[in-house]
């Protein structure tokens, strides 16, 4: 469903994707994991061009977007289907927590403003917060704030839903409902890519398991693959991290 | 040596009013011309719009780099010499056309400040959900720098009404013109100008007042 081609980038003369290749199917659920500072943001950025690659095609269901010849309509057309979930959450400062949830659902897919909101409201209460809505950001703790900005992605009827280390800033106490929710969204076949630090989560819960290193996809397979039996070198020193 | 007049001060009042209107529908259309006047000066440099950009830098320096009446005298009475579509502009036109360039350039780079401090991540936040540049401004970013631009665009805008007292050297009658003719007949000159400048005083208190009052009310929102 999502095609990722030949995706390069560089900063500053530094090349930090290495023509990158990974196909994501309907209700498939992709973890991405590797050491820090190995691209694999800049990989989840790319895929919904807010990084424009240097070279590379998108493809999402009949919709391809060439990093050399994009048009702002196709691109945002691509974001309204890959909707981004934040590490930092970056949930709307000035909206309160059911308009950061209806907000996408008035503007992108021109929905009433009843309509947005009674999905707003049908999500927060889905999520275990419907006695916040009228909460602002800066008056929720991080996993409920993440909880929302995970909401936010849900309310859309986009794609997939790519997932930028959603647990990494948050307080140990919060991890937990977090991830529970994401678990959830597996269950319910959302098709998803999630960057994480998580490795029991994403043994548990992906469908797939990508690995990468300097800027590269270095193995790729079932949690069980390469949680199990990683063959290259540089996954097995990642790994080994992990299970002491 | 004359002594106070506190009955001279009093009658003055009714007939300064008279004049309040004028002074307040300058400010107020000036008020607003310099308002999107400013918007727009601060979208291009914000978004770095070629040619334009340079201009408004300019245009800002001179603005902020030059005193108001002298702004005015040339507005008034120089540029009708060069341009001569310019010599039926009326002394009331001229003022909140100067009044608003002047204070669009201020508050220009108070709202391109609030804006440039909305962390970059309420941008990427719109946009990574298929947001367009405008909708982000508008619904994201720009209420997020309004608040806080907020507390220094009412201070210019109350330097803004303070200034019009200036419209009386292009020959306009507003408050401060009727006081000094006033004061040229009596010869009361303190008596007529403490009288302008308590009207000033009352207008400037009640707008602070006001602004306090909004300050509070957006501070509660998040
Ligand atoms: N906007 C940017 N400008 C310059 N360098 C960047 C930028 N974004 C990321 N990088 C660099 O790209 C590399 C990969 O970063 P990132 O994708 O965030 O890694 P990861 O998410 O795997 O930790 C890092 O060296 C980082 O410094
Ligand atoms: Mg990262």
């Amino acid at each position: 469903m999502i095609n990722i081609s030949n995706i390069s980038k560089s900063f500053d003369g530094q090349s930090i994707l290495k023509n990158i290749n990974l196909q994501v199917n309907t209700g498939e659920v992709v973890a991405i994991i590797g050491p820090s500072g190995t691209g694999k943001s800049t990989l989840l950025r790319c895929i919904n061009f807010l990084e424009t690659p240097d070279s590379g095609q998108i493809a999402i269901n009949g919709l391809t977007i060439d990093a050399k010849q994009s048009h702002d309509k196709d691109v945002r057309e691509l974001r309204k289907q890959l909707p981004f979930v934040f590490q930092n959450y970056a949930l709307y400062a000035n909206l309160s927590a059911v308009q950061n949830i209806a907000e996408p659902l008035k503007t992108v897919w021109k929905q009433s403003r009843e309509q947005a909101e009674q999905t707003a409201l049908q999500v927060l209460s889905d999520i275990g917060l419907a006695d916040k809505a009228r909460h602002y950001p800066s008056q929720l703790s991080g996993g409920q704030q993440q909880r929302i900005g995970i909401g936010r992605a849900m309310a859309t009827q986009a794609q997939a839903i790519l997932m930028d280390e959603p647990t990494s800033a948050l307080d140990p106490e919060w991890v937990g409902e977090v991830l529970t929710l994401i678990k959830r969204l597996a269950e319910q076949k959302q098709t998803m890519i999630i960057v994480t630090h998580e490795m029991a989560f994403a043994r548990e819960v992906a469908d797939r398991v990508v690995f990468m290193s300097d800027g590269g996809i270095v193995e790729q397979g079932s949690p069980e693959e390469v949680f199990g039996n990683p063959k290259d070198p540089r996954t097995q020193r990642f790994l080994a991290r992990f299970t002491r | 040596m004359s002594s106070f007049d506190f009955n001279y001060l009093a009658g003055l009042f009714p007939i300064l009013f008279r004049y309040l209107g004028i002074t307040l529908q300058m400010a107020a259309m000036a008020s607003v011309v310099a308002l999107v006047l400013a918007l727009v000066l601060a979208l291009i440099r914000v978004f770095k719009i070629p040619l334009a950009n340079g201009f408004v830098v300019v245009f800002i320096s001179f603005f902020r780099g030059t005193p108001l009446l002298v702004q005015l005298f040339i507005l008034y009475y120089g540029l009708p010499q060069l341009i001569p579509a310019l010599i039926g502009l009326d002394a009331f036109s001229a003022a909140v056309i100067g009044l608003s360039l002047h204070f669009s350039a201020y508050m220009a780079e108070s709202l391109r400040a609030a804006i440039q401090a909305v962390p970059r991540s309420q941008w990427e936040a719109s946009y990574a959900f298929g947001m367009t540049r405008i909708q982000a401004l508008r619904r994201i970013v720009l209420p997020q720098a309004v608040r806080t631009a907020l507390p220094s665009l009412m201070n210019y805008l109350i330097d803004l009404l303070k200034s019009t007292s200036l419209a009386f050297t292009l020959g306009l009658t507003e408050i401060m013109a009727k006081a000094q003719m006033e004061a040229s007949s009596s010869f009361k000159f303190f008596e007529s100008y403490l009288a302008v400048a308590l009207i000033y005083w009352g207008i400037v208190l009640l707008s602070t007042h006001l602004q306090s009052k909004l300050e509070a009310h957006l501070s509660k929102a998040y």
